[in-house]
């Protein structure tokens, strides 16, 4: 047995060629001998992306004025890229800007949620440190799915009749972007109640982006709907109108229905049932406040998530953080975070208890 | 011998769940649910990242019952596209 150890992909220590030879040597022991091929899958896919983005920005008109802009204002800069419906990341660069509404409609609502980060909470893009947004579409054939694969965005197409293209709710694009910032912030583990919390705090910005974005107050409802844009015929034939309803998560038009109290967290459920608990106590802190989600509700749960949370949080952590960035805009502020909390059957005592804690 | 594959999981969350006896599987299927039980995935893998589908695959034969979860990036595409959502 070796003694290296592959403990994330990002890191070119070791190099490919090794770790091919790694990867396929017959006298290294089976679980080590998958860990090298994990990592040699790894690092192959990392050089392809960046040889991806090299072609891109040699094929975009503007590459030289992005790299510059790059380089002295770490202004973050956009990928895309093609799968053309195989399983293959990042796939095919796309020239910058692009042509085909599907790639530019992704484009700009990217660049958006990096403006929201920008101009609503003071963060450089996913890491505040204005890293590369890279973004896949067209991955596999009919994939009823979008998710962050650790590095960037993946899009599916959904098969027409229950989802359609999954990039075609602005909230999702936000949904997938937060990961990342959770990735580089508080690393919420993806399991129990954290992984709930991950997840929650995905759906609260991607909600509050898609708000910004159509500029809905709080008090509008449809705002805090997941995945309304992604519904195909046959879910919308059913009456279901999108994924999840922030403020009713157990309501009937939800194709993914959700508990909306503590009292009712699931252990065993998947960590996109449980978030509905902390979404509603969102919704429900933004709407106590009233006015615009973006204004005020957002910034207090991005200082609870940037205040140095736990990757193993568990909603009362989550709570009590909450609680103590709303006092620190103000106790009405406050008071409308436990109020927030009440509502969903986690209590978190008086603010200033809350922020003792 | 039967085969549930039960997907959970994906930015959607709903569960999605399909079942097939053996002589109900095509050629493609039988290869990649063969391949997958001779070469099982290491315990507690899962996809890198957030929102990755996750399997369940539970094969009844005369043997026994056999269960493994098989994360998005092990699982044969041949199988992954068995699971349907019931609306």
């Amino acid at each position: 047995m070796t003694n290296i150890t592959l403990k994330c992909g990002c890191c070119f220590i070791i190099p490919l060629s090794v770790l091919r030879e790694l990867a396929q040597a017959e006298k290294i022991e089976t679980a080590d001998r998958t860990t090298y091929q994990r990592g040699y899958a790894v690092t192959q896919k990392l050089r392809l992306v960046r040889e991806g983005h090299r072609q891109a920005s040699l094929a975009g008109r503007q590459s030289g004025l992005a790299r510059l802009a790059t380089a002295v204002a770490k202004v973050p800069v956009e990928h895309l890229f093609d799968c053309k419906h195989t399983t293959t990341l990042p796939g095919t660069a796309v020239p910058m800007p692009p042509h085909d509404p599907a790639f530019k409609a992704v484009s700009d609502t990217t660049e958006k949620v990096a403006e929201f980060y920008k101009t609503v909470l003071g963060r450089n893009s996913v890491d505040n440190q204005g890293m590369d947004l890279v973004s896949s579409l067209n991955y596999d054939r009919n994939y009823p799915n979008a998710f962050w694969d650790g590095q960037q965005m993946v899009y599916g197409n959904g098969d027409n009749k229950i989802f359609i293209d999954f990039w075609r709710s602005p909230d999702v694009i936000g949904h997938e972007l937060t990961h990342g910032v959770t990735q580089h912030e508080s690393g919420l583990i993806y399991e129990g109640q954290s992984g709930a919390l991950n997840e929650s705090i995905s759906d609260c910005f991607g909600a509050a982006f898609a708000q910004w974005l159509a500029k809905k107050p709080a008090s509008d409802a449809s705002g805090w709907l997941i995945g309304a844009g992604i519904m195909g015929p046959q879910a919308k034939a059913k009456g279901f109108t999108c994924l999840r309803d922030m403020v009713n998560p157990g309501a009937a038009h939800c194709l993914s229905r959700q508990p909306a109290s503590y009292k009712d967290f699931d252990p065993t459920g998947d960590v996109h049932d449980n978030s509905g608990i902390p979404n509603r106590a969102f919704a429900a802190f933004a709407q106590n406040l009233g006015g615009n989600t973006y204004d005020m509700a957002i910034k207090v749960w991005y200082d609870a998530c940037m205040s140095g949370l736990s990757s193993r949080a568990t909603f009362a952590d989550f709570a009590k953080a909450t609680v103590a960035a709303a006092q620190k805009k103000s106790p009405a502020v406050a008071t409308a975070a436990t109020d927030a909390w009440h509502a969903v059957d986690l209590p978190v005592g008086s603010p200033d208890t809350a922020l003792a804690a | 011998m039967r085969v549930r594959i039960e997907r959970r999981g994906g930015l959607a969350g709903r569960p999605a769940v399909g079942e097939r006896e053996d002589h109900e599987l095509t050629g493609a299927e039988q290869a990649a649910l063969k391949e997958l039980l001779a070469k099982p995935p290491p315990p507690q893998t899962a996809a890198a990242g957030a929102d990755r589908f996750h399997y369940k695959v539970t094969v009844e034969d005369d043997k026994g019952t056999n269960v493994l979860d098989v994360p998005e990036h092990l699982m044969p595409q041949a199988l992954a596209a068995i699971p349907k959502i019931d609306l």
